[in-house]
């Protein structure tokens, strides 16, 4: 594997080892640091459950950043589509008269499509107005907020509490409550959502190299003139990968209210939207890499949610100070190993 | 007289390949230096190791007698070593001044600056060149002939002694090239040293006093350039006795339409070749363009050699079998890849249109211009298109694979195919269309049958100064 290959860990690392050291400024000690980030997530059976379902958590967000990127769209506006998603599904949830297995479909599926939709905005504004992803989705994540908030405190409001939350899903919906990997690990918020997400980081893996189409999408992202020029529909394109990114992060918001709170949670995202835009660069795109940095993201997110507790002057805010130098660190890494590959013309043949 | 370069065993490998094996030869002060041989010869790498932007395995370069290790562009530069490359590194949506701003070597980070003493220098170079050129046009208005002088100042500007030039004339039109090679020799009685890279040969004689061929990595010879015929020199660059293609080109009588275009009323007919001559820059895209929409419209399967294959036809970070999959959707089934049918297909066109190295999981990136040109038109003509829409297609490429280029044109018109040969080398043009027509200022003008013009009349109507130019407009592609 060459050295820009691993470009990324190296960042990860310096990133991890700058914010330990950066601790010594709090007088704490950087080692009880690391100690803490590193391995808090074994400390019982509970944490590392929660640990699997920030994973589950991460390779959504992940796969929702790297697909767009396969055909070159930066993608952040996966935390106000899983925002607005987790409200339907709570809403749904809470709603529907129907209280089998074919209600549950219907969640899914509404779910779903509404992450698509609102993903899918983002792909019309770039085609027909010319409008950049990143400012889109950026004003689209706090459209989707707004209307989430205004959703959850003034129609669909938990009569039973006083925090900003919708009421509990109905008791028969609350199907992953029992599930197995949810009982081993101590009730915690882990469900089976973790195999899917895992499945499907698989799954995609094998079909990859297999479709037509990722190829006519990483050919769109390679050079866009080209891929015209060949004949390929841009605006599919650009559908099809938003939809997607759509689809996965609902199911941050279907992991969250199916399989965890069973109800949406103003603020229940630590920011999986962006996190995930660290987990997807950690992996460089590939699809069972995104399991592996999710995995890593999660223990270091675990963490840093425990300096507070762990520690004497480190407060919940340095877990965030710690993340944002972990992700500049990664996003530096590719500008440090690749500024040298500014190339005239490729070489190697001669 | 004195020695400005002098390469001593000069090695550089990139993996399993040997770009550059043991060169030693020297380059005379202020003389002009032709360097020559087939695409993957090592010249690039070697002027690349020069001009800073890689460094030797092994080996040593001296300029001006001393030891000299660039390691970066920069390095070069300060050494008064001036490159202009193949491909143009301008930002398109820059005017001119404002890059020459960026590259003036005066110029310091928060420095104030004042535009007056660079545009006086700026202002002897165009006139003492005969150049005209609007300092205030952006880039991407500028044809790209004028694009080279924005280069070529951009590397005056530093007051360089040695300078390089990759293939400077591919991209000229015929008058522009002779204005170009009277700039090389006023360079060089200014006292600059000059190395070019060309694949043309004719140039090379006229121009360079010495030469220096390259082969496989490997220095074959340095000698005067007059001491050497035409077919010396190409026999030294490849290796072998050059044996010329028989021209089949023979006279078909009746000729099928295969498409129409009422808009320039030009019919596009089976077993001919239609030149496309003029400068570039005078609507020669969107002649292009119209072609390739009518072809869709009339479902006519074409293949499609574009000007630029890098932006339209090269997808750098994918492989060749990649390439092929995405352009014939004969190799996938359902939406899935058939990839050992894709595998096999690629493998055959590499082997078949000499594509080196023969690996077709190398990334397009990684290839040489000439390679990648035939594995664009090997990839082009694999599903034998009824229209062949080919242009530039010996842009940038060696003697053999020009040869090669030429004969696959010929054998697409004899099968029976309508052949379009958009070129700003007339030679070309001339050489291989049936008829040709002429584009200036986005009209057509002809279509005019081989020998009917001089080439004097042939220039009068690509600059728009021929008296008799408005009887033969056959349309505008506005």
């Amino acid at each position: 594997m060459s050295l820009q290959r691993l470009a990324p860990w190296f960042g990860f690392l310096f990133g991890l080892a700058l914010s330990c050291l950066l601790a010594l400024f709090f007088n704490e000690s950087p080692l009880h640091v690391l100690k803490i980030v590193t391995t808090s997530f074994l400390n019982s059976k509970f944490d590392f459950g929660l640990t699997l379902f920030y994973t589950t958590c991460f390779i959504f967000s992940g796969l929702a950043f790297s697909i767009p990127l396969r055909a070159g769209l930066f993608h952040i506006g996966a935390e106000g589509q899983l925002t607005i998603s987790a409200v339907v599904a709570a809403v749904l949830g809470s709603i529907l008269p129907t209280h089998n297995w074919f209600g549950i479909l219907i969640i899914f599926v509404i779910t779903a499509l509404t992450g698509m939709l609102s993903a899918l905005i983002i792909a019309l504004f770039k085609y027909y107005r010319k409008a950049h992803e990143v400012v889109v989705a950026i004003m689209l994540n706090f459209i989707f907020a707004a209307i989430s908030t205004w959703l959850t405190i003034n129609h669909f409001q938990n009569p039973n509490s006083q925090n900003p939350e919708t009421a509990m899903i109905a008791d028969q919906f609350q199907i992953f409550k029992s599930d197995p990997l949810k009982i081993y690990f101590d009730q915690s918020p882990i469900s089976l959502f973790f195999i899917v997400a895992v499945a499907i980081c698989i799954f995609l893996y094998w079909l990859e190299p297999k479709i037509l189409y990722f190829q006519v999408i990483k050919s769109y992202g390679a050079n866009r003139q080209a891929n015209q020029r060949f004949g390929f529909s841009e605006i599919k394109i650009l559908a099809t990968v938003m939809l997607l990114a759509g689809f996965f992060s609902a199911f941050i918001g279907l992991t969250e209210v199916m399989g965890n709170t069973y109800q949406y949670k103003l603020g229940f995202s630590p920011a999986y939207g962006f996190l995930g835009i660290a987990v997807a660069l950690l992996a460089r795109q590939h699809f069972l890499g995104l399991i592996a940095s999710s995995f890593l993201v999660a223990i270091l997110h675990k963490g840093a949610s425990d300096l507070d507790l762990e520690t004497q002057f480190l407060t919940r805010d340095f877990s965030q100070v710690l993340q944002a130098l972990i992700i500049f660190s990664v996003a530096a890494s590719y500008f440090f190993f690749s500024r040298k590959k500014i190339k005239v013309e490729s070489e190697v043949t001669k | 007289m004195t020695i400005a370069v002098e390469f001593k065993n000069l090695n550089k490998t990139y993996g399993a390949v040997k770009a550059c094996q043991d060169i030693s030869f020297k380059i005379k002060r202020g003389d002009i230096h032709a360097l020559v041989g087939e695409n993957g010869a090592g010249k690039s790498t070697l002027m690349n190791l020069l001009g800073g932007l890689e460094q030797a395995d092994r080996g040593e370069i001296l300029v001006h007698e001393k030891a000299y290790h660039p390691t970066s562009a920069k390095e070069a530069f300060a050494c008064r070593i001036g490159f202009i490359h193949q491909h143009f590194l301008l930002a398109d949506n820059l005017t001119v001044l404002q890059h020459l701003i960026l590259n003036w070597p005066g110029q310091k980070l928060f420095s104030l600056f004042s535009n007056s003493k660079l545009l006086k220098k700026v202002e002897t170079f165009v006139k003492k060149f005969n150049w005209t050129i609007d300092l205030h046009a952006k880039i991407n208005q500028l044809s790209v002939g004028e694009q080279q002088c924005v280069e070529i100042i951009k590397a005056l500007l530093a007051n360089p002694d040695i300078i390089i030039f990759d293939e400077p004339t591919a991209v000229l039109a015929p008058q522009e090239i002779t204005h170009f090679l009277n700039f090389l020799k006023q360079l060089k009685s200014e006292g600059k040293t000059i190395i070019l890279i060309s694949h043309k040969l004719t140039e090379i004689q006229e121009v360079a006093d010495q030469l220096t061929i390259l082969r496989h990595g490997r220095c074959i010879l340095t000698s005067e350039t007059s001491k050497l015929s035409l077919l010396e020199i190409a026999e030294n660059m490849i290796g072998q006795k050059l044996v010329y293609a028989k021209d089949e080109f023979q006279a078909i009588e009746k000729k099928q339409n295969l498409i129409f275009i009422k808009k320039i009323s030009l019919p596009l007919r089976r077993n001919e070749i239609l030149g496309v001559a003029g400068i570039e820059g005078h609507g020669q895209g969107l002649l292009i363009q119209l072609i390739l929409t009518e072809a869709k419209a009339n479902s006519v399967s074409f293949a499609d050699i574009p000007e630029d294959r890098l932006k339209f036809a090269l997808f750098e970070g994918m492989s060749l079998r990649d390439h092929m999959i995405l352009r014939h959707p004969q190799l996938s089934q359902y939406g899935f890849i058939r990839k050992k049918h894709a595998t096999a297909v690629t493998q055959k066109i590499v082997e078949d249109w000499d594509v080196r190295p023969r690996n077709i999981d190398l990334l397009a990136g990684q290839f040489s211009g000439g390679n990648q040109q035939k594995f664009v038109i090997g990839r082009e003509l694999f599903h034998h298109p009824e229209l062949v829409l080919a242009a530039h297609p010996t842009r940038g490429v060696d003697l053999g694979a020009q040869q090669m280029i030429h004969a696959a044109l010929i054998k697409q018109r004899a099968d029976g195919k309508a052949v379009v040969l958009v070129s700003s080398d007339l030679d070309e043009v001339l050489k291989l269309s049936d008829q040709y027509v002429i584009l200036y200022k986005l009209k057509l003008f002809g279509p005019f049958k081989k020998q009917q013009l001089s080439e004097t009349e042939i220039g009068q109507f690509m600059t728009g100064s021929h008296p008799h130019q408005k009887k033969y407009q056959l349309g505008a592609l506005t």
